[in-house]
């Protein structure tokens, strides 16, 4: 988890420059919704509610209605709003505060084909008041508090194809009572996220360098030139010099930076790019060499000091 | 499917000259939306893109060879599929196991042998003209052009992508932006808030990082900071008077945005988290899931690192030590991600409205080089497709017994964008203007019978 604020603060920014450019379109269109619907009152009631109301593309009449972003305190007074909208074939309520009372009010909506109620509070009593939606095609209870007894009210749609119950209490018998009933149903119960094998980290062979890089010995840290971009590599530092080092890296603006001490006879594994310098003095930060990168892994070999 | 709302706001929209729309070309779009609405088939809400930059080897993934020739066959065994008749290789089990749910397509060619030109004719379906400069005469992305015809819901960005741009040793690419469609349509990059990075370089682009704002607590001195941060931010651009109007719409963002919470993954089930994998590259499938499911139409997933830097690092440009890497770093990450993400999209019941897309650059060479590695190969090579109402288990077209050239049903990157587009409800014949006027289709493809 590094830098993890920053990489918010990086999302937030890519947001705001996005709305620039919005707000940029927004302003020389119309801000308000512009379609038919807009006229309708109980669109517009739905809409305050934080509903997305939207004609089906190929079928006029027919609408959609979700709860998203800004919907989700939809509850079972909201919900009777919903149920005023009777041409409703695709109706997204996951993650809303409607419970099971509220959807007695979903008995009028015999259009709907496609229903989702996952992740909200509904359980086996509320699913008895879809038993009249003979239309449905798509049912999404996951993370609902349903078990076997709602399957049970299910049996009368014949027309339902795809059912989702991850999450649930429901078990193998009673999907299997309901698909020996609705034998085309195809039931999703997702994984069992308790029984899912361990991650396996990938295992990394030791680091075999493929060149020596060549020790260039000085005294003054100037000599050392600033590093240029390049690509990954890694250098393996030894320290044969005797003494204990100080490793620098000499930055793009030839700023040295601290990366570390190794011991006498120590090893320093660095990950680095190709055109960078690598800087090492004593303890006392006095300039004894440095090193160029090249692409190729390599080692790098700090000589017996002189 | 073009939705009458969204059109009317474009007409406005272009009489101020941003799309460069006309009356006309609308109601073509319109008329020709309407001529294809015998379909019955529900069109797919969302779309995830998934780029292997550098170029995926086919033989490696969707199109083991084990009857041809060993030196080109390579190390890897076939392994059999959740469908009967179709193998991957043994390194992608986890996407094996998904087959069902897969439509591959093994004949796509094109005849751009470098990275730059290889993911612009990947990626926009033309090949690239002039030099390798990004500007804004280039053709939309595929993922830009699909948000042109896509309202988002509510307060979200119609693309995004993740977790980074794709470079070429430091040179940014053509071909993952909006091109003539206009800076608004540039997808937005957002980065992957968690996971070990992949080796290797992937450049932090553009201006960025320099808001410090918690986002978990959502007080209002940070928002007052934020707001201050704007003022900052957007003195330069002459829009003054839009100021007001934008801070209060990135301010209720910050307050009140779904979106903030798709990308906090520490809202996540850690075993879902841990189902993608620590990897970034599976946390970045799993902040797409998220994205898409806060209502983003159109999430871009950069499977690798963002420089191929001369084929070092965590990037499908295995010109040297193939084997090893696909083994090791890149298929374990790459398998792992995506079969989570399918299995998470199917469970969640998400993935019949939302269209998965396997894209990369190239194939590699049927011949092993002496690096022990697979060069740039063109001439055929593999893509997949999953949800959206493709019909999942099933293989189109065919590559010849050695993987070198088509076998039957050849067909161009165009061909699957035209797919995607139908998966989509986009008529893939839909007239757009460029920025002087021009007309264009935004597609020359033909979809492809996968549906």
């Amino acid at each position: 988890m590094i830098r993890r604020v920053s990489d918010r603060s990086w999302f937030l920014l890519a947001v705001i420059v996005l709305f620039v450019c919005q707000s940029a379109i927004a302003d020389t269109a119309d801000d308000k919704p512009t379609d038919d619907l807009a006229n309708d009152p109980a669109v517009v009631a739905v809409r305050k509610l934080g509903g997305t109301v939207r004609a089906m593309a190929r079928d006029s009449e027919s609408l959609e209605v979700e709860f998203h972003v800004g919907g989700r305190d939809l509850n079972d007074d909201g919900l009777k709003r919903v149920a005023a909208l009777k041409r409703t074939v695709s109706l997204n309520l996951r993650g809303t505060k409607i419970t099971d009372a509220g959807l007695k009010h979903l008995k009028g909506l015999t259009s709907l084909r496609r229903l989702h109620l996952e992740r909200t509070s509904v359980g086996d009593a509320g699913v008895a008041h879809l038993a009249g939606l003979v239309e449905l095609e798509y049912l999404n209870l996951y993370g609902t508090k349903i078990t076997d007894e709602a399957l049970g009210r299910l049996t009368g749609l014949k027309k339902l194809r795809r059912l989702y119950v991850w999450q649930t209490g429901v078990t193998d018998a009673g999907v299997a009572r309901l698909q020996k009933v609705l034998p085309k149903l195809k039931v999703s119960r997702g994984v069992d996220l308790s029984k899912l094998p361990a991650y396996k980290p990938v295992e990394v062979e030791p680091v075999k360098p493929e060149v020596d890089l060549k020790w260039m010995a000085t005294t003054r840290s100037s000599d050392a030139p600033k590093s240029r971009t390049g690509s990954d590599t890694k250098v393996i530092f030894e320290n044969k010099s005797g003494k204990r080092v100080k490793v620098y890296w000499v930055s793009y603006d030839d700023q040295l930076k601290l990366y570390g001490t190794i011991e006498i006879d120590g090893q320093r594994t660095q990950n680095t790019y190709s055109n960078s310098t690598w800087l090492i003095t004593d303890e006392n930060e006095k300039p004894m060499g440095f090193f160029l990168v090249g692409v190729k892994l390599a080692r790098a070999v700090i000589p017996k000091a002189k | 499917m073009i939705d009458l709302t969204y059109s009317r706001r474009d007409i406005l929209r272009s009489s101020v000259g941003l799309a460069g729309l006309t009356l006309p070309t609308l109601l073509r779009a319109k008329a020709s939306a309407a001529a294809s609405s015998a379909s019955p088939r529900v069109s797919a809400k969302s779309c995830i893109v998934i780029y292997c930059w550098g170029g995926i080897s086919h033989y490696e993934s969707f199109d083991p060879k084990p009857d041809a020739p060993v030196d080109i066959r390579g190390e890897f065994a076939p392994i059999r599929t959740s469908v009967p008749g179709i193998q991957f290789c043994e390194h992608i089990p986890g996407l094996a196991k998904h087959a069902d749910k897969l439509a591959i397509v093994r004949s796509v060619h094109h005849n751009q042998g470098g990275h730059s030109g290889g993911l612009y004719i990947s990626m926009t379906g033309h090949t690239l003209a002039g030099g390798r400069a990004k500007s804004r005469d280039n053709w939309p992305s595929l993922p830009a052009m699909i948000s042109r015809f896509r309202r988002p819901i509510a307060d979200t960005p119609a693309a995004v992508k993740l977790p980074h741009a794709m470079y070429d040793n430091g040179t940014l690419m053509p071909g993952e932006y909006g091109g003539w469609l206009g800076p608004e349509y540039d997808p937005v990059l957002i980065p992957t808030p968690d996971g070990t990075p992949f080796a290797g370089v992937s450049r932090a682009t553009g201006s960025e990082l320099d808001l410090k704002l918690n986002l978990k607590q959502r007080r209002i001195a940070q928002r007052r900071a934020l707001l201050r941060q704007l003022e900052r931010k957007t003195d330069s651009r002459p829009a003054y008077d839009r100021l007001d109007r934008f801070r209060r719409m990135a301010a209720d963002m910050l307050l009140d945005s779904g979106l903030s919470e798709a990308y906090d993954l520490e809202r996540e089930d850690p075993r879902i988290r841990q189902m993608y994998g620590p990897h970034m590259g599976g946390q970045g499938m799993l902040l797409a899931r998220r994205l898409v499911e806060a209502g983003v139409p159109v999430v871009q997933v950069c499977a690798g690192a963002g420089d191929l830097a001369g084929g070092s690092g965590d990037n499908w440009d295995t010109h040297r030590d193939h084997f090893v890497k696909m083994k090791r770093s890149l298929l374990p990450v790459f398998d792992r991600s995506t079969s989570a993400l399918l299995t998470d999209l199917e469970m969640r019941g998400m993935l019949d409205e939302t269209l998965v897309v396997f894209l990369t650059d190239f194939g590699r060479t049927p011949k092993i080089n002496k690096n022990g590695g697979r060069d740039h190969h063109p001439a055929v090579y593999s893509v997949a497709l999953a949800g959206g109402g493709i019909r999942g288990g099933q293989v189109y077209g065919a590559s010849d017994r050695t993987g070198a050239t088509p076998g039957s049903n050849p067909c161009t990157p165009a061909d699957v964008h035209a797919t995607v587009y139908q998966a989509m409800g986009i008529d893939p014949r839909t007239e757009l203007h460029d920025r002087e006027g021009r007309p264009y289709n935004i597609c020359d493809g033909r979809a492809l019978p996968l549906f």
